[in-house]
């Protein structure tokens, strides 16, 4: 297989080196790519991606391995239409909603025992959750009183943000007994849970 | 040997832009901030912010600075510093007053410092503004740039959040910058080509301001990071129009096609179009080289303006009498449908 070592380049000369490589390859000839900086190397595979050109990447050590399966297309002519499906990769990221101060229906004792234990529970979750959001009697969580504001703050202190509704606090008249979070208000919420990969809703 | 800044610049040729959407993320958590005299805040990610101080006065505030972009000590301190005035005189303000933000290698000589901090002096010399000091502190790479003050008549603040259908869009310098300066550290172009290009990216938009003043123009911003299409969107979106775009009329160096056909595509342009291209829609007849074209990160780019259509041929003529040849109408705002910018 055609090898093109473009280990100590800086970018774009990798992808110059590239292009060229495609114009001359054969059809169906695969060629390899040897990149020694992501950075390049991700300029390289964003080329092929965007025209839809079929590689496979692998990394040993510092070095970038990147194969080309180079089906002979003219560039040219290359479907477009996949212009603006490209893929952004997000960071893992997901968000909590606690709209009540227990967990589920039946005992309302077992309902904050569990409601306890699972904050508790949070902590040890890889990655953290971005945010946890608080509503309705969920509230009743970050203010005066509640048995989690050690297991909140340590969250809080470990990137955590807590939003807490502030027409919640307002409508139970605990605006001054917040311990901790951010008031927040809807729009914030609502941003917050769209942005989210996940919501987990208890 | 003469000294070329460029060798001490590994990302060369990748801007070193924070990806947009990596910004907005992180940006997205911040306090919201409010207060009666904020004219114009960071919500609309506006070139600076604005500050009233009467009815008749408002402060414009902005800050900008990269690590070399050009050869020359000198050439490349009078390019920060009128891309960071840029965005003074794309709120249409004028400049008061700058300070220099440095960063600058232990053991590199001190002349080269001396060079890159009087091209900065002599543009902001040049653009009646008073440079005040400044704040070094040392780093591997040299950064060089300036914090700003302008000042506006607060009813004549112009905004990027404020294009209406019927606006003629209007770009008052050539786009490719981003292409040319890896081209040539690379040894891709002659030195003609490049001069060109740095002459451009060291000409201050200051009267490109006043003809928008003078055409009393309320939507403009430079163009810089996210390139053409990126900074368009951004503008479309905040104006909740569409906004067409005609690319063979879009000023462009030379070269600046076949250089993307070679493979000279930093790293900024991908990064651009996976943040904008969504909202972005190309005729098909369009090849991928002039897309990559609209996403390349400008550095000291033009002024793209919304503008009455009736003054525009007037806006074009004022502006190739005040130094800006390439000045060109590049295509038109319409009422939104589905996408922010249209490209033929």
């Amino acid at each position: 297989m055609k090898t093109i070592d473009v280990k100590g380049k800086q970018c774009p000369l990798p992808l110059i080196e590239t292009k060229k490589a495609l114009k001359e390859t054969g059809e169906n000839e695969n060629f390899k790519i040897l990149i020694d900086n992501p950075t390049s190397a991700k300029n390289v595979t964003h080329f092929l991606n965007d025209n839809q050109i079929s590689y496979t990447e692998n990394k040993t050590g510092e070095i970038i391995e990147i194969i080309v399966n180079n089906q002979g297309e003219n560039l040219d002519e290359v479907d477009e239409t996949a212009w603006c499906a490209v893929e952004i990769t997000q960071p893992e990221n997901f968000v909590v909603l606690l709209a009540k101060d227990r967990l589920g229906e039946g005992s309302d004792e077992l309902g904050e025992a569990l409601a306890g234990a699972m904050i508790n529970t949070l902590k040890a979750i890889e990655p953290l959750p971005t945010k946890i959001i608080f509503m309705n009697s969920g509230i009743n969580l970050v203010v005066k009183g509640s048995l989690v504001l050690d297991n909140l703050k340590y969250l809080q202190d470990n990137g955590v943000e807590l939003i807490v509704c502030g027409t919640c606090l307002d409508y139970f008249g605990k605006m001054d007994d917040l311990v901790i979070g951010r008031v927040s208000n809807m729009l914030d919420i609502v941003q917050s849970m769209k942005d989210a990969q996940k919501v987990l809703n208890f | 040997m003469k000294f070329d800044l460029l060798k001490l610049v590994d990302q060369g040729g990748c801007s070193a832009k924070l990806p947009a959407a990596e910004l907005e993320k992180a940006l997205s958590g911040l306090p919201k901030i409010s207060h009666p005299n904020l004219l114009v805040d960071i919500e609309t990610h506006d070139d600076g912010g604005v500050y009233k101080i009467n009815d008749g006065y408002a402060l414009i505030q902005t800050t900008d600075f990269f690590p070399p972009v050009c050869s020359d000590p000198y050439d490349f301190g009078q390019v920060a510093a009128a891309n960071a005035l840029s965005d003074i005189y794309a709120m249409g303000g004028q400049v008061l007053t700058a300070m220099n933000l440095v960063l600058f290698p232990e053991n590199q000589p001190l002349d080269i410092l001396k060079e890159i901090l009087l091209g900065g002096h002599d543009k902001v010399s040049e653009a009646g503004g008073v440079m005040m000091g400044g704040h070094t502190i040392t780093d591997d790479i040299p950064k060089y740039g300036l914090a700003v003050t302008g000042w506006v008549h607060p009813n004549r603040i112009i905004t990027n959040d404020a294009a209406k259908p019927g606006d003629v869009l209007i770009l008052s310098k050539q786009i490719g910058t981003g292409v040319i300066i890896p081209a040539w550290k690379n040894g891709l172009i002659d030195e003609a080509l490049y001069r060109q290009a740095v002459d451009s990216m060291k000409l201050l938009n200051m009267h490109g301001a006043t003809v928008m003043q003078k055409y009393n123009v309320k939507c403009a911003t430079d163009v810089t990071g996210f390139g053409l299409a990126g900074h368009a969107t951004k503008m479309a979106k905040g104006s909740h129009v569409s906004m067409h775009f005609d690319a063979s009329k879009i000023p462009v160096f030379d070269k600046v096609i076949d250089l993307i056909d070679m493979g000279v595509i930093p790293g900024a342009s991908f990064r651009n179009k996976e943040f904008a291209g969504e909202d972005c829609s190309f005729d098909e007849t369009l090849d991928y080289n002039h897309k990559i074209m609209l996403f390349d990160a400008q550095t000291s780019g033009g002024l793209l303006m919304c503008v009455d259509k009736e003054n525009a041929d007037n806006v074009i003529s004022d502006l190739k009498e005040n130094g800006y040849p390439h000045s060109a109408i590049v295509g038109e705002v319409r009422e939104f449908d589905k996408k922010h910018v249209y490209v033929k």
